[in-house]
Formats: structure tokens, C-alpha cells, sequence
């Protein structure tokens, strides 16, 4: 039998029982959905982290807590849990300073923010004054802090533009008060659309912010780099700075290539981990179809017993179960990758997710796999059939 | 006159474990073109073991079975599979059609497995049906068709690939009279254009319908009426 007259016999087959050929197919469609799905949303992920750095330029420099080796996901210990103090913030302004523009120290809080009856769940940033300059704000109303608010841990801010949509309207809240922790903050400043980070953000004053939120530190510093100066000298000028008053394995410079290449090698390893992770499913979608193609043989015992008296080969029985299993897996795979692609192309309005074209091809080659894996046994079974013996089955 | 299909001294054992069966000892049979055999035989006498072995669906323990002068003794299972599928056309008693397949597509399936690509094998399969009287039911599906048609699409299905030998199995065992008669009167008019007919049957109104009849018994030719030949 031609092998197209093969595929054309599966096929009809698989037609006789559509219900019970979509149900084996289930768990592949879950399998090839699940990994596209998370690939593509961890894709959309890294491309949002690369995006709100390419907005920063590439002159800007940032201080993280811990040893971070760059492209090495088990380093960077004490991120999470270790912080700065303002004197080192300032040792790189002094010891640094013929090769920097700007340094601001971070300090980070997530806050409910309400303006009347409004509330906003928002990540505050207390940054300093001159950090306008470092993440290239731009104002649309009023103006940004002072100093002097900073020396006086000033209770104002200024709010991103979803922010301001949100809790005024959209009007100019220049001079409006909102609440946090039950304290008046001051609005003086309104910025322009930027990225989603910035617009749905509350700066404040980094003094403000270490004595308003409790238990709160710097987490990072952000420093601009002098322009014409190169980067990395900048970056060896700033530890030297910062080991005046801390250890080597304290902190770490990292310039924005080197944050995206560690960002990126965590990325890597949670993709590997979630498609993994989803590559159980399609594990489990090939038992699937181990299963009902080995009932089906049982079924279609007397089918195989006529196939075999009127000519066909052992080799022919054998290729039709086989291709039966991988014509399952192989449209169950085309309908999760549809399926993860409508997933991808509607979850694009909040995170640019993308579906790589290895990713494509990695789950479409593993629901091949699958059906050849899964589908061997039960094509072998058919295929040693003996022809009196099947045609007696009862 | 050379016989199309020859068996010489086959025996067939089945090895039970510590004992051994012999359900057919050193018989020998020639069947020649046109010849309109039935084989009888007492339930247990080593007909259907007879006709498995001459239609090359199993393979004597001794002996061999000699089909146009081609021996088929040593034979890959491919071989045999492709003897089979030119030479041999089957007709059961359970008539084993495709259920939800269409008629058309039944008769076609045995063309399906020819080792030579056959051309326009619907029109082939169409005229086999108008020769059972079937060209009105060509797409129904098998599984609307009475007992009767089921087994002329049978037939149809194993003239298809216009073999040297028809090899019937109980025909009429799953019929009532009327169309078991008829579909004697269908054997009757297709050995009566030349083809080769065998029945193995116990029913002794289908054997009397055949020129030549072979009584086994106990794995043995009691009886052959056209021996001489």
C-alpha cells in the first residue's frame, strides 16, 4: 500500500471515532498549549525587562546588593534581602564624580494610593533630585523635587500618567493631595507617558520614603554616566567608591548589557523549567495515546485479520497505527499551537509576548516524537497479529 | 492438464505444549482452472485448516503448497501476503466488510495492497459490483446492506483483483434461505465464466451445488470425486 493510501486509511479511521480522536488528542493540544504559552509569555516578559532598560540609555549603571556573577542564575545572593546605605551612595558621588552625571539611591514600596474615593495599588520609588536626569523624565505638569524637599523629607510626589488617568481623570493634579498609609502626599509634578513601569508610578523623595515606609532601604542605586566616558572605567571607578565603606562581595556594577545578560540567563532557566514543567503534559498525552490506540487494535482485531488475507503486510498494519498515533499527536500539537498563539496575540496589549520559532518547532517535533514514541507499541502489536487468529477474535 | 493450485503431502501440527495435534496428515489436493470445489467434513475434520493452508494465511508443518507453479514453501511473509492479495480472493462467512466504509470502498481495499499501482480502481471495482447485481448500492455504507448484499459485496471484494482462485468459507452460514440460495446461484454463474470456486462447507446442499467435492475426515481425504482429472 502507497503510503499516501496509508495516510488516507488513518485518516478515515480517526473520521469513524472524531470524539474519541479529539479526546486522545486533549492532552497533546494541553501539552504543545501549555509550553507555547509559557514560552511565549516568559519571552514577553524578557522583553519588557529589555525594554524599560533601553529606555534608560545605555550610560546608566546600576548598584545591586550581592555577588552577581553576569549570565550565572546561582549567583547574586542577598538581591533580595541585602541594601545600601546613604554612604555609599555618596562615596560614589564624591569618589566618582569626574565620571558620573547622576546618582540617585532606589527605594522601593508597594502602597495602596487612593485620591478620594479612588484607590490604586501602585509601586512608590523613593528616588532623589537629581534623578530626573538619570531616567529621563518628562514632565507634562508641574515640575519635579527639590533638595530641599529631599533634605526635609517633603511628603510630594510625582505620579505616572496611568496613575494620574486613574486617580484624577486625566486632569492636572498638580497641588492635589493623595493618601498613602493615611498620610496627605502632595502631588507637584505630573509626567508624560513613558512605559508602563514609569506611568503606573509614584516618585517620591528617597528620604521620605525611608522614613515613611517602615522597614524599607535602599535597595539599588542607579548611576548616569558622564557622556564620552566609557562605561566600564566608569563601572571600576565606582567599586572602587563603594569599597571604601563596603566588601567585594558586597555589590555589584552592573551596566545595562550585563543586567539583561543576568536577567536573561534567569529567564532562560525558568523557560526551561515551565516548558518542562508543560512537557509533562504531553508526556502524559502520549500515554494517552498509547492507551486508546491499544484498544483500538483490540477493537479492530478482525479489521487487521481481513487487512492481512487480502494482502497487506505486516509492514502495512503497522505503518496505519502508526500513523494514526502520529496524525493525533501532530493536529493535537497544530491545535495547542493555534491555540497558544490566540493566547499570545490577546495577552499582547499587556506584555509584548511573542512566540519564539524554536519554540514552534519544539513543540511540534516533540508532539511528532510523542506520536512515534507512544504509537510504536501499539503498531507493533497490530502488526504481529496472526491473520486465522484475528479473524476468529471475538 | 497443469492444476493452478497444488497441495502435496501437507500436514499440519499444532504443538499444544506436551501434546501434538495433527488436524491434517500428507494430503495432497490439485485444484484446476474452472474446477468448482466444495470441501466437507465433520466439524473438526481439518477443512478450515485446508483452506488457511491453500490460501496461504498459514503455513504447513510439512509439505507444500504449489500456486501456478510458484512454490509458496520458504516464502517471507511478504511474499506471501502479496501471493495472497493476486491470487487468492476470500469470501467469509462473517462477510467481515468494513462497517462504515462504503461499498465501493470495500471492494476497492484489496487493490489497495497490490504490489503494481492500479489504474482507476473505482471503475474496476464498479464493474465487479454490477457483476453481483450491486451497482445501484455503490456509496452505501456496508452497514446498511442486508445479509445477502453484505456477502455479494464479498464476493465482489475477492473478484476484485481478478485472483486464480475463490476460496469461500461457509458462505451461506449467516444467511437465511432465500439469499444463501442466491448467493449459490451467484457461485454457479461466476464458475460458469471461468472462474475457480472453492467452498468449505459442512452444508450439504451448498456442496452438492459444486462439480467436485472433497470429504475430509480426521485430517484426511476420505473422498474426492474429481481426483481424476
Amino acid at each position: 500500500m502507497r503510503i499516501v493510501e496509508t495516510f488516507k486509511t488513518a485518516l478515515s479511521s480517526l473520521g469513524l471515532n472524531k470524539v474519541r480522536s479529539f479526546l486522545t488528542m486533549l492532552g497533546v493540544i494541553i501539552g504543545v498549549f501549555s509550553v507555547v504559552t509559557l514560552i511565549s509569555l516568559v519571552k514577553g516578559v524578557q522583553n519588557y525587562i529589555e525594554d524599560q532598560f533601553k529606555l534608560l540609555g545605555a550610560n546608566t549603571l546600576f548598584v545591586l546588593p550581592g555577588k552577581v556573577q553576569v549570565g550565572n542564575p546561582n549567583t547574586g545572593h542577598g538581591i533580595l534581602g541585602g541594601g545600601f546605605e546613604e554612604k555609599d551612595v555618596s562615596n560614589i558621588e564624591i569618589l566618582a564624580k569626574d565620571y558620573i552625571d547622576a546618582v540617585t539611591p532606589a527605594v522601593v514600596a508597594t502602597r495602596d494610593i487612593s485620591y478620594k474615593t479612588k484607590t490604586y495599588n501602585a509601586s512608590l520609588e523613593g528616588i532623589n533630585f537629581k534623578s530626573g536626569a538619570i531616567f529621563n523624565f518628562d514632565l507634562k505638569y508641574g515640575r519635579y523635587f527639590t533638595r530641599l524637599e529631599e533634605n526635609n523629607d517633603s511628603r510630594v510626589v510625582v505620579v505616572g500618567d496611568t496613575l494620574n488617568q486613574e486617580l484624577f481623570s486625566g486632569q492636572n493634579s498638580v497641588g492635589f493631595y493623595l493618601k498613602v498609609d493615611n498620610k496627605n502626599y502632595q502631588v507637584i509634578g505630573v509626567l508624560n507617558p513613558k512605559s508602563r513601569d514609569y506611568d503606573e508610578g509614584v516618585f517620591l523623595p528617597y528620604t521620605t520614603a525611608l522614613k515613611e515606609f517602615p522597614g524599607s532601604k535602599i535597595s539599588s542605586i542607579a548611576v548616569k554616566v558622564k557622556d564620552g566616558i566609557n562605561v566600564n572605567t566608569a563601572v571600576e571607578q565606582i567599586n572602587l567608591a563603594l569599597l571604601k565603606n563596603l566588601k567585594q562581595d558586597q555589590f555589584s556594577v552592573l551596566t545595562q548589557k550585563d543586567f539583561l545578560t543576568s536577567i536573561n540567563s534567569i529567564l532562560n532557566i525558568i523557560t526551561i523549567a515551565l516548558a518542562a514543567i508543560a512537557g509533562i503534559s504531553l508526556f502524559v498525552g502520549g500515554i494517552g495515546i498509547m492507551n486508546i490506540e491499544l484498544v483500538s487494535v483490540t477493537e479492530r482485531t478482525k479489521e487487521i485479520g481481513l487487512r492481512k488475507a487480502l494482502g497487506a503486510t505486516s509492514r502495512n498494519i503497522r505503518n496505519q497505527f502508526m500513523i494514526e498515533a502520529v496524525m493525533i499527536s501532530v493536529t493535537g500539537g497544530f491545535i495547542g499551537l493555534f491555540f497558544g498563539w490566540i493566547v499570545t496575540f490577546l495577552v499582547r496589549s499587556l506584555i509584548r509576548a511573542q512566540i519564539p520559532l524554536w519554540s514552534v518547532f519544539l513543540s511540534l517535533g516533540f508532539s511528532i516524537l510523542v506520536g512515534i514514541v507512544f504509537g510504536t507499541y501499539p503498531a507493533i502489536k497490530a502488526s504481529q497479529k496472526d491473520p486465522i487468529e484475528a479473524l476468529r477474535y471475538e | 492438464m497443469i492444476p493452478i493450485l497444488q497441495a502435496k503431502k501437507i500436514c499440519k501440527v499444532y504443538d499444544m505444549g506436551k501434546t501434538k495435534i495433527t488436524a491434517i496428515c500428507d494430503l495432497d489436493v490439485n485444484i484446476y482452472k474452472g474446477d468448482f470445489l466444495s470441501i466437507t467434513g465433520k466439524s473438526g475434520s481439518g477443512k478450515s485448516t485446508l483452506m488457511h493452508m491453500i490460501g496461504l494465511l498459514d503455513t504447513p508443518t510439512k509439505g507444500e503448497v504449489i500456486l501456478n507453479g510458484r512454490n509458496t514453501k520458504g516464502m517471507s511473509e511478504k511474499e506471501l501476503a502479496e501471493v495472497r492479495n493476486k491470487e487468492i480472493g476470500f469470501v467469509f462467512q462473517d462477510f467481515y466488510l468494513l462497517p462504515r466504509s462504503t461499498v465501493l470502498d470495500n471492494v476497492i481495499l484489496p487493490m489497495k495492497y497490490s504490489k503494481n499501482p492500479i489504474k482507476d480502481m473505482e471503475k474496476r471495482a464498479t464493474d465487479v459490483l454490477k457483476l453481483v447485481g450491486l451497482e445501484q448500492r455503490l456509496q452505501n455504507r456496508s452497514n446498511e446492506l442486508s445479509g445477502g448484499e453484505k456477502q455479494r459485496v464479498a464476493i465482489a471484494r475477492a473478484l476484485v483483483n481478478e485472483p486464480s482462485i475463490i476460496l469461500a468459507d461457509e458462505p451461506t452460514g449467516n444467511l437465511d434461505s432465500k439469499n444463501g440460495e442466491e448467493i449459490e446461484k451467484l457461485f454457479i454463474d461466476l464458475n460458469n465464466k471461468g472462474i475457480t470456486i472453492v467452498i468449505v462447507t459442512h452444508d450439504k446442499e451448498l456442496a452438492a451445488i459444486a462439480k467436485r467435492e472433497i470429504v475430509l475426515k480426521d485430517g484426511s481425504i476420505v473422498s474426492d470425486n474429481g481426483k481424476s482429472k
